[in-house]
């Protein structure tokens, strides 16, 4: 089964909540450092 | 130009480029540039069937409809700690990183360090977040 083509608005919105997540998460890695 | 199914390089550049290039390749000789990946008949097969399957379904029209929910999603990253700057071209985004405030009082982790942690977190969260040098080592070159 070839992979979906169309990412949609949602997807976009939950891959960007994911990359500020680890933004957060790398952040508190430096904090407790 | 593949979706990645085939490793397959091409060269875009401008008609006058392009005249300019076969004029002097004429009189001088060829212009002796190739791709580490190119001319491959497998992967070319699969680049045109890629590309035909991106025409049928419409993809630049859906790219070009999503781009500014991606634009915004990206510009929501400008108010975190660790982001300095954004930008994109189409939907390659690129995020420049700078040290926490704590982390730059301390001046103990270099940005090559920081773009390694980023990518370990984002492994955590599920997405593969690729880095590269920081922009201004590119502008020096």
């Amino acid at each position: 089964m070839a992979p979906p083509l169309i990412i949609t608005d949602a997807e976009i919105a939950e891959l960007f909540a994911r990359l500020r997540r680890a933004l957060d998460r790398t952040l508190r890695q430096q904090s407790t450092a | 130009m593949s979706g990645a199914y085939a490793p397959i390089a091409a060269i875009i550049m401008s008609e006058e480029f392009y005249a300019r290039l076969k004029k002097g390749s004429d009189e001088t000789g060829w212009f002796a540039h190739a791709g580490t990946y190119h001319a491959h008949p497998v992967a070319a097969a699969v680049a045109l069937k890629v590309l035909a399957i991106m025409e049928k379904r419409n993809i630049l029209s859906h790219v070009r409809s999503i781009l500014p929910a991606w634009q915004r999603q990206l510009q929501s990253l400008a108010d975190h700690p660790l982001v300095s700057g954004t930008r994109h071209f189409g939907l390659a985004a690129g995020i420049e990183l700078q040290q926490g405030q704590q982390q730059a009082v301390q001046g103990s982790l270099k940005v090559a360090g920081l773009a390694k942690q980023v990518y370990g977190a984002g492994l955590a969260e599920g997405i593969i977040v690729r880095h590269s040098r920081p922009a201004s080592s590119w502008r020096r070159r």
